[in-house]
């Protein structure tokens, strides 16, 4: 056989196989149901630029469900979780899950944490009619304005520009810089912050970005220990943060440092403990630092599980959301509909763990369950934790 | 501010010109615009990490270590495995393949190290020292130190070396410097060698200043911006095009805004090639596509 | 070269085979071929530029983006009609490629890509600061055209699958033409080809024009595809996506332009399977071709006689 000849060949043979098998369609009762099982499909990113925080809301997952499914399952159904990785793609995460919906024929879609695939996805989701799902994303987008198939677990950025606001009004300050990372991530924190702070008859007046891949934060320092500010604001990631607290701390800049979720991070908490001994707050979805006795159950089983993977402070919510999912599910009873699903979740009493700090709740208008967020902070070497609800 | 700026600019411009003499000894040498230079410095900055946070080991062992493990994965994984295979390609499927080997790279990474950042920190004291309006903590002197050094000791061995002389008739003429019998593939491995721990040193010197995690290879695009900018092939050029590159981002950042700055490069670049079209310090058209 | 694809001197075949079979896949199907469909065109004008013109340019998936955007925001903001706004989007795309290539007539090599590359970053910036119109970082859903009778998915496989036929077939006949002819003159020599009487300055810029013409159009219809559309996902990764496809699958060659995308894009698909090893496995596959077939698949083609065992086994002998 010639080479083009071998050539041609195996490209036909790819693509018939990729075009062959499937196909089948058959909806008489709800797709990913069966008598034993129900399929879960997760798109999530296993690599790209948060598989950090891709990875562990999966594990967690897994852990979680397998659990459930040792002590019987849910309502004699076993839950069938199929992971396929968006690699934080946006074209990759469409077809993570139209693979999901359409070959392995998933009941609904669990999601990821990376926003420009989750912000892809979900539409092409909910106009099949499916659940749209996340423990992870934290973009105010999903579940703003409302939408009927859209659920969110997390702490969304806006609802986590309360507890920041609140802070940085309890320091009285004169001055107000806000650091942005120049992404959707910034963009965002930026905007709910400038509306919670209005609230307390504050503004912005030091404004700097910070690229997410940048190397130094020396000029955005100088400049705003120049004007005078007395707290800086952050909403970014940890890589971009860690130079800005490294140079706060190399210029003594002193006014307090308070940043969005992006910074609880272990790197960030142990550099501020150490290196870079300045004020530092960052909101947590917890109740107690990780580690403490609000994480107790959580560590016991992570730790068993993974004995070698370092849990996050997400990772510990993505506990509690996932029991919160597997609880919905079983309220939802055993005669399943994507209506049956929904009433559940929105029905169903408030669900208390201990990880996070209000009771979570799905509200027939609101399908954000989480109510509260923490902060957790160092200053002049002793760790802070404290809080307080947000009035959904 | 100003003071503050540049300084810091002509520290990060350091660690630029520290990668970007690496790629370019081995584009000079091989012809292979190294596209997996980023991820030299990731496993320098991962290698001084297992070996002095995990393994316990003194610093200057676990530094030792990390350049002679650097140097290992130079010869075995980037000349053998990507280099010579494609010795007799063009240029682009070299680079192909080391994109290939970049991702591999990364996601073993991820395994082995797990795909958290890390917080490496420095082997000198933390304080700042502060010297007159600048303030500077001491990893920064030890990278401006540790540059200089290094471009030193690489002159004197381009200059004085047997090897050394080797490399710089491979990289005027292959077939010159093979009719005057150096061993080609001796020089190949070298170069890979010599060129993966420099880039090793920069994760080395780099890390205790960022935090360390799988996609921290992405700042090797910036050591291509500086060789292109001196001039490519130019080592001289390699150097003031990476501090070139540092002190300007920071003074966009410093006087204009810090979101402008791939713009403010763009500009910087066409104005520098509009004077000269093949950077600083670059020969008229000698690359071919 | 291409004309050793026998089955591709057939477009209106193809596109009856396609057409038949379209009803009988799933939307998984659908999507990665349309996806495909997508990347074809995009690699096919990229190829025009860098495989056939020589010209080194690492900035292409700014034509991507301003094609990806021009179609959002006509359709959203002026209410054009969906081919309207793809055809707009293409030509829009060919004004900013004329201004690049204005800008890097005088460079060649490392340091057109090089500014090139300035280029696709300072798009992707404007992009995400100018957001009164795209919305910034937070993005833009794209509407999606309706064609009565068919699914939403069917639809834009029928509108992908066809353009790119289409456009294939177009670039064939150009690199067949003077135009394409050319364009390999200056590739191989500048000064050989303007001896031969030809204007690199003009040439230049028609390769330019034409591969920001299939960039725009590939943009627009990725992003009615994917249905919404983030600064962030225009980003150089798009082009060295791009470029690794064109690599593995031929430079200089249209099949190659075909054969690329379906190799990464399907692989990629196909190593769903190895789960969390992915990102290894997908650099493993790169890796493993390009050392198979350094000219390409496509290249593979030319020399019927190769042969792929034996340049396996002689591999394993040298190492």
């Amino acid at each position: 056989m010639t080479v083009q000849g071998s050539i041609k060949g195996a490209l036909l043979a790819a693509l018939l196989l990729f075009a062959g098998a499937g196909a089948k369609f058959a909806h008489a009762e709800m797709q990913g149901v069966s008598d034993d099982a129900i399929k879960i499909g997760m798109h999530t990113s296993q690599s790209g630029p948060i598989a950090v925080f891709g990875l562990t809301y999966e594990r967690v997952a897994r852990l979680v469900f397998d659990e459930v499914n040792a002590a019987g399952g849910i309502n004699g159904r076993k839950i069938d979780l199929i992971v396929e990785d968006d690699r934080g793609d946006p074209g990759a995460g469409v077809a993570a899950a139209t693979k999901l919906l359409d070959r392995d024929e998933v009941a609904l879609i669990y999601g990821g944490p990376y926003t420009p695939v989750a912000l892809a996805v979900f539409p092409r989701v909910i106009d099949r009619g499916v659940i749209y799902w996340s423990p992870a994303a934290s973009t105010p987008t999903l579940t703003d304005p409302f939408r009927k198939l859209t659920f969110q677990a997390q702490m969304t950025l806006d609802d986590q520009a309360i507890p920041v606001a609140k802070l940085a009004a309890s320091f009285s300050p004169s001055k107000i810089a806000f650091v942005r990372e120049n992404n959707e991530y910034g963009t965002i924190t930026h905007e709910a912050v400038v509306a919670e702070l209005a609230k307390y008859d504050l503004k912005i007046d030091v404004e700097e970005t910070i690229d997410p891949g940048a190397v130094s934060a020396v000029a955005q320092i100088a400049k705003i220990k120049e004007a005078g500010a007395d707290v800086v604001l952050h909403g970014g990631t940890p890589k971009a943060l860690s130079h800005i607290i490294r140079e706060a701390h190399k210029q003594g800049l002193t006014a307090p440092m308070i940043s969005f979720g992006g910074g609880s991070s272990d790197a960030i908490f142990e550099l501020v403990s150490s290196e870079a001994p300045i004020e530092y707050y960052a909101v947590s979805p917890l109740a107690c630092q990780l580690g403490d006795a609000c994480t107790a159950e959580f560590m016991e089983k992570w730790t068993a599980r993974y004995p070698d993977q370092k849990p996050l402070v997400w990772t510990a919510q993505g506990y509690a959301a996932a029991k919160l999912f597997v609880e919905g599910l079983r309220q939802a009873g055993r005669d399943l509909t994507q209506e049956g699903l929904i009433a559940a979740f929105e029905t169903m009493p408030e669900f208390s763990t201990s990880e996070i700090p209000y009771p979570m709740k799905f509200k027939p208008d609101n399908h954000r369950a989480i109510n509260g967020g923490y902060l957790d902070g160092f200053k002049n070497g002793e760790h802070y934790f404290f809080g307080d609800s947000i009035d959904n | 501010m100003l003071s503050q700026v540049l300084v810091n600019g002509v520290v990060i411009g350091c660690i630029y010109a520290l990668i970007a003499v690496g790629f370019t000894m081995i584009y000079n040498a091989t012809e292979t615009v190294h596209f997996a230079v980023g991820e030299s410095v990731m496993i320098g900055a991962y290698f001084l990490l297992t070996f002095w946070i995990v393994w316990d080991l003194p610093y200057l062992v676990a530094l030792a270590l990390t350049l002679l493990s650097a140097g290992a994965f130079g010869y075995a994984v980037y000349d053998r495995m990507v280099s010579r295979p494609l010795m007799s390609a063009g240029l682009l499927p070299r680079v192909v393949g080391l994109m290939g080997m970049a991702a591999i790279m990364k996601g073993l990474t991820r395994i082995i190290w797990g795909a958290d950042a890390y917080h490496l920190p420095s082997a000198l004291s933390t304080d700042p020292v502060r010297i007159g309006p600048i303030f500077i903590v001491p990893q920064e002197i030890l990278i401006v130190v540790v540059t200089v050094a290094i471009i030193g000791l690489l002159f004197l061995f381009f200059q004085h070396t047997k090897l050394g002389t080797a490399m710089r008739a491979t990289s005027q003429s292959r077939r010159a410097a093979t009719l005057m019998g150096v061993n080609i593939s001796v020089v190949f491995a070298a170069t890979w060698v010599i060129g993966t721990i420099l880039s090793a040193i920069g994760g080395v010197l780099l890390g205790p200043l960022l935090l360390v995690d799988p996609d921290m290879g992405e700042l090797g695009i910036k050591s291509f911006t500086a060789a292109v900018l001196g001039g490519f092939g130019s080592l001289p050029g390699a150097i003031v095009g990476g501090i070139l590159l540092g002190v300007s981002e920071n003074l966009v950042a410093g006087y204009l805004r810090a979101d402008w700055q791939n713009a403010a490069t763009f500009v910087l670049m066409i104005t520098v090639l509009a004077i000269r079209p093949t950077g600083l310090f670059g020969k008229p058209d000698k690359a071919r596509v | 070269m291409a004309g050793s694809f026998s089955w591709l001197r057939a477009p209106a075949a193809l596109l009856v085979v396609f057409a038949v079979v379209g009803p009988v896949l799933d939307n998984y199907q659908l999507y990665v071929l349309s996806l495909i469909a997508v990347y074809v065109i995009f690699a096919t004008g990229y190829n025009l530029l860098m495989g056939f013109a020589g010209q080194f340019d690492v900035g292409q998936a700014a034509f991507l983006a301003i094609g990806a955007y021009a179609a959002a925001i006509l359709q959203i903001h002026l209410q054009l009609p969906f081919a309207v706004a793809v055809i707009a989007a293409g030509v829009l795309a060919v004004l900013f490629g004329l201004a690049i290539g204005v800008v890097v007539l005088p460079l060649r090599h490392f340091y057109l890509a090089l500014v090139t590359l300035a280029f696709g970053q300072t798009v992707v910036l404007v992009l995400s600061l100018w957001r009164d119109l795209t919305n910034g970082f937070q993005g833009l859903p794209v509407p999606r055209p309706e064609i009565p009778g068919l699914s939403s998915n069917l639809a834009m496989y029928y509108i992908t699958i066809g353009t790119a036929i289409v456009m294939v077939q177009a670039a064939r006949n150009l690199v067949a033409s003077r135009i394409g002819r050319a364009f390999v003159a200056i590739r191989e020599s500048e000064i050989a080809a303007s001896v031969l009487g030809i204007s690199t300055v003009r040439y230049r810029l028609i390769a330019y024009a034409i591969s920001a013409f299939y960039g725009g159009v590939a943009g627009a219809l990725l992003a009615t595809l994917l249905s919404y559309i983030t600064p962030d996902a225009f980003r150089l990764t798009e082009t060295i996506k791009v470029l690794t496809m064109i690599v593995i699958g031929g430079m200089g060659s249209i099949a190659g332009s075909i054969i690329g995308p379906i190799i990464v894009i399907l692989g990629a698909e196909f190593l769903r399977i190895s789960q969390s090893f992915q990102e290894i496995t997908n650099g493993a596959l790169l890796l493993g071709f390009i050392i198979l077939a350094p000219m390409g698949i496509a290249g593979l083609a030319l020399h019927r006689t190769t042969d792929l065992f034996g340049k396996v086994r002689s591999l394993l002998r040298r190492q």
